[in-house]
C-alpha cells in the first residue's frame, strides 16, 4: 500500500475546514498582533470579561466558538470579520479531486468563471475579470479585516 | 499532483521506500482549486492508525470536531500550504537533538520528522491526554528517532534542530 488517505464524509470536511479558516485567521490577527506588540490574551480575555485561558482554548480549537463569540473575538482584536458566500465549482461540488479529468475540467471553468486563466500543467494566473459573470466561483472564504483597509476598498 | 520539482525530487526517494511498504504517501483530498505545496509520508503504523483506531476515537472537549475530522482538517492544512501556527498547530519536542516534531489537534498529537522542509514524515499518533497522563512524550520521541534510524535514505534523513522556519514555510508565531 503506497498510499492512504483520510476519509471523511464531504459535508463534515467542508465544516471541518471552515473551522480550521476562522481559527487559523485568529491565530493569525493574534500572531500580529503580538508582533507588534500589540493586544495580547490576557487583553482580548479583559476585553471580554473572561480569563485569558478561555481565548487560550479557543485559538488552540479545545472550546468551540459561536458565530456571535466570532464577532467579539474580533470586535476585541479591533478588527472586523467578513464573511463570504461563493458558488462553489462543479468540481468541489461533487468532491472531484482536481487531479482527475472531471475535476481539471471543472478547475477550468471556475478559474474561467473566476476571471482566470489556465496555462500549461495546472497554472493559474489572474487576468482581467471575465465579462458577464458577477459572482466568482471560488470556494466560500473568512477572513478578519482590518477595518480601514475594508473602507478603503 | 502538481508539486515544485524540489519536492517531486525528495518525493522520488520516500516514494521508493512507499513503493516498498516502509512508507505510506498520504493522498489529501484538497479543494479542486488547490494544489498541495507539502507533502506527508507516514509508516504503516501511522496508516493503519488513521484507518483503524482514529474513526472510532471521540473528543474530551466536547468540541463540534471528531479527532478524525481533526487530523483530516489539520493535514490537509499542512499539504494545502495553509499558514501553520507555531505552537498551535506544529511544535519541536524534547530533548531538541532529536529532530522530532509535533503535529497537533485539539484532541491528537502526531509525532514524526521533517525529512525536508515541507515533507513530514509522521510514525506515531495518539490522543493528547493519554500521552500527558501516562507519560508517553520521551517514548513516542524514542520511536520516532528509532524508525527513521531504520530507513533506508542517505543522510541527512531529517532536517535537524527546532527552527520552525527550516521544516516549514509560511507559518506564524501565536
Amino acid at each position: 500500500m503506497p498510499s492512504f488517505r483520510i476519509t471523511v464524509s464531504p459535508k463534515r470536511r467542508a465544516a471541518a475546514r471552515f473551522i480550521s479558516t476562522v481559527r487559523r485567521a485568529f491565530q493569525r490577527a493574534v500572531a500580529e498582533e503580538r508582533a507588534k506588540g500589540g493586544i495580547n490574551q490576557s487583553e482580548i480575555g479583559r476585553r471580554l470579561d473572561v480569563h485569558r485561558s478561555v481565548i487560550s482554548r479557543e485559538l488552540r480549537g479545545i472550546q468551540d466558538m459561536t458565530l456571535g463569540r466570532v464577532g467579539e473575538l474580533a470586535w476585541a482584536l479591533e478588527l472586523d470579520p467578513v464573511f463570504v458566500l461563493n458558488k462553489q465549482s462543479e468540481a468541489w461540488r461533487l468532491n472531484l479531486p482536481y487531479s482527475t479529468p472531471a475535476g481539471s475540467e471543472a478547475l477550468v471553468e471556475a478559474a474561467e468563471f473566476a476571471g482566470r486563466t489556465t496555462e500549461g500543467d495546472g497554472a493559474v494566473n489572474p487576468i482581467r475579470p471575465a465579462s458577464g459573470h458577477t459572482r466568482p466561483a471560488t470556494i466560500g472564504t473568512f477572513r478578519v479585516a482590518n477595518p480601514t483597509l475594508a473602507d478603503a476598498a | 499532483m502538481e508539486l515544485t520539482l524540489e519536492l517531486l525530487t525528495l518525493m522520488a526517494t520516500l516514494d521508493q521506500l512507499a513503493a516498498g511498504d516502509q512508507l505510506h504517501r498520504l493522498e489529501p483530498e484538497l479543494p479542486p482549486t488547490v494544489q498541495p505545496e507539502r507533502i506527508v509520508f507516514g509508516s504503516t503504523r501511522f496508516a493503519d492508525w488513521v484507518a483503524n483506531q482514529l474513526p472510532r476515537l471521540r473528543t474530551i472537549w466536547k468540541t463540534e470536531l471528531s479527532p478524525l475530522e481533526q487530523v483530516a482538517v489539520c493535514l490537509e492544512d499542512f499539504c494545502s500550504g495553509a499558514e501553520l501556527s507555531y505552537g498551535f498547530s506544529f511544535a519541536p519536542l524534547h530533548p531538541n537533538e532529536n529532530s522530532v516534531w509535533e503535529l497537533k489537534t485539539p484532541d491528537i498529537r502526531i509525532f514524526g520528522f521533517f525529512n525536508a522542509r515541507d515533507v513530514f514524515v509522521a510514525v506515531v499518533a495518539d490522543c493528547a491526554t493519554r500521552i500527558k497522563e501516562i507519560g508517553l512524550y520521551a517514548g513516542y520521541v524514542g520511536e520516532v528517532v528509532r524508525f527513521r534510524e531504520q530507513l533506508d535514505l542517505d543522510p541527512p534523513k531529517c532536517i535537524e534542530g527546532t527552527n520552525p522556519y527550516a521544516v516549514v514555510s509560511n507559518y506564524s508565531f501565536p
